[in-house]
């Protein structure tokens, strides 16, 4: 449930229609609930076996050794 | 999240794989904006100047009522205005992915790709991923209320930076100018590129000022530009322009959620004081350059804290007075204090989540494995092709393959924020428009006016964030952020 202050914002019914928009719609659709708490300890190092650190090298070594000398831009703001 | 509208501007740089010189980026762009308008038809190109350098025709508003266009060469998307950050993430991640499938609607994908990030290497160039966090007209915009921010806009690159290998030489070091003791003189850098094989983020090296309000040049941690797309008697926009573009969805939500807590701890009289930095700008770019990743600096108080603690004691503030606001808002509490956390205990304990974390991991791996040293020109392009938005070929998207990367979104998800826009702020009424206009018969739409000798010189229709207008038709004036003016648009779409 989301709590909202009071604040002008417009007639009731607008805000009533905008609490009911965001109960709505699910906030994390991987199970995970807005609010859950992280273990209260972390990972000390990222859990990365062989094979997949042998997937992450597989797609590095894809990538053309040259390519940061063709990424030309312009500056922008 | 309570009382905050977000939004996040990102310029994308465009890597041209082949040796094709009529392939430039800016050839590209124009291609991408004319297939997503003209062939696909997902929104309505502007048929006026919106200034001197926004033709018509360079760009226009989405079905998801934001906005693509190309602003200086680079293609940028603009989301739309999001009430929660789950959209936000959503949005952004919708406009990496529009640009993709234009490119490989086009036959492109092979000779492009699409990078997020900040910073050409080779040339020094920067470009921006701006943060909009609309505020109150009475928020504090006075150097002393805005000064509350910048010790947490300082420190929080800790787990907002998208690391880069090496460091840039400011172009415009000219501007670059400090007063010691009443003198105002050139700023000294005391880093040497030799020095930096690595730091945690893009932008620093290109910030020069605290607060100004320009984009281009001269970029402050803070811009102060009064520009609120909204009614002005009732809102400002704070507009920051010193973040990087982030690939982890877990930093997006952090940089986008602390920052919006932190403001809120300015608006309601509750921000930590006692953290003045007499000068920001050279903490900043000392903070990103410091290869011991201790981010210790000292306080104008001559007290010395680590960005660590900084972010700690925000974090107390924040946790102390809103905790239990809403979902949003414990989400944002818990991931900050974990992350503040871990990256005590070393970068590798938040790789997948924070990018330049993940990015130092990897280039660690690659060294390790094919024994190349820090200025190998691969580690560049390795660099790079982290930012690579492409889901099959960029190394943040590997991460997340291998499950190395939380998830806060679905795929489908994304799909559907190509086309549908917020349901709770006014980018619905103004997705609506665009839907309503995409179905209009061409080549004229709304012709009754057309046929007046005065019609032919007003555009059919005129989109922006916070009103439009059909020929013929009243203004429509989207002035609050927070409504969706559903009704309204309704009635004016089918008087």
């Amino acid at each position: 449930m989301i709590q909202r202050r009071s604040r002008d914002r417009g007639s009731a019914w607008e805000t009533n229609l905008a609490e009911w928009e965001r109960r709505e719609r699910p906030v994390d659709p991987l199970g995970k609930p807005p609010g859950h708490r992280e273990p209260e300890t972390g990972p000390a190092r990222p859990d990365i076996n062989s094979p997949s650190k042998d997937n992450l090298l597989k797609r590095m070594r894809k990538v053309d050794p040259k390519q940061a000398e063709r990424y030309r831009q312009r500056t922008g703001e | 999240m309570y009382n905050r509208i977000f939004g996040l501007e990102t310029e994308y740089g465009l890597l041209i794989k082949s040796d094709q010189p009529e392939l430039s980026p800016s050839w590209i762009a124009h291609r991408v904006i004319d297939h997503l308008f003209t062939a696909k038809k997902h929104g309505v190109i502007d048929l006026h100047y919106r200034g001197y350098d926004e033709p018509p025709g360079n760009g226009g508003f989405l079905l998801n009522g934001g906005r693509m266009y190309v602003d200086m060469g680079h293609l940028e998307f603009a989301s739309p205005e999001c009430h929660s950050l789950w959209d936000l993430l959503t949005f952004d991640r919708s406009g990496d992915c529009l640009i993709q499938d234009c490119l490989e609607e086009l036959g492109l994908a092979d000779q492009v790709s699409i990078i997020k990030n900040n910073v050409d290497h080779e040339t020094g160039a920067t470009f921006g991923c701006h943060e909009n966090y609309l505020v109150s007209r009475e928020f504090p915009f006075t150097q002393r209320g805005l000064g509350q921010l910048i010790p947490f806009l300082v420190t929080r690159q800790v787990f907002t930076g998208a690391g880069r290998i090496g460091m840039s030489r400011n172009l415009e070091g000219w501007i670059e100018l400090e007063d010691i003791e009443g003198l105002v003189r050139p700023r000294s850098n005391n880093a040497r590129p030799s020095d930096i094989v690595f730091q945690i983020s893009q932008r620093p090296d290109f910030i020069v000022n605290d607060f100004f309000e320009w984009v281009q040049h001269n970029r402050a941690i803070v811009n102060t530009r009064d520009e609120p797309l909204a009614d002005p008697n009732r809102f400002r926009r704070l507009h920051l322009l010193m973040g990087d573009s982030n690939m982890a969805e877990e930093a997006t939500l952090l940089k986008m959620g602390t920052t919006g807590l932190v403001l809120q701890l300015i608006e309601e009289g509750h921000v930590p004081q006692g953290l003045d930095l007499d000068d920001p700008v050279q903490v900043l770019r000392d903070l990103s350059h410091d290869q011991s990743r201790q981010w210790f600096m000292t306080l104008s108080t001559g007290k010395v804290l680590s960005a660590l603690d900084v972010q700690e004691i925000f974090w107390a503030a924040a946790a102390k007075h809103y905790a239990g606001q809403d979902d949003e808002t414990d989400w944002v509490l818990a991931h900050w204090e974990a992350v503040i956390r871990d990256l005590r205990g070393g970068y590798e304990a938040v790789v997948g989540r924070v990018d330049w974390a993940s990015k130092l991991w990897l280039l660690a791996q690659f060294r390790e494995a094919e024994q190349v040293e820090w200025g190998d020109p691969w580690l560049k392009s390795l660099d790079l092709e982290y930012h690579n938005v492409n889901q099959q070929e960029g190394l943040y998207h590997a991460l997340t393959d291998e499950g190395h990367a939380p998830r806060f979104m679905t795929d489908e998800a994304v799909t559907l924020a190509k086309s549908v826009p917020p349901r709770n702020t006014r980018a619905f009424a103004r997705g609506e428009a665009i839907r309503y206009l995409t179905m209009q018969a061409e080549p004229r739409l709304f012709p009754s006016l057309a046929d007046h000798p005065a019609g032919r010189r007003v555009p059919p229709y005129v989109i922006n964030w916070s009103v439009l207008q059909f020929r013929g038709s009243p203004v429509f004036v989207m002035a609050d952020p927070f409504r969706t003016y559903m009704n309204e648009m309704k009635s004016y779409c089918h008087p």
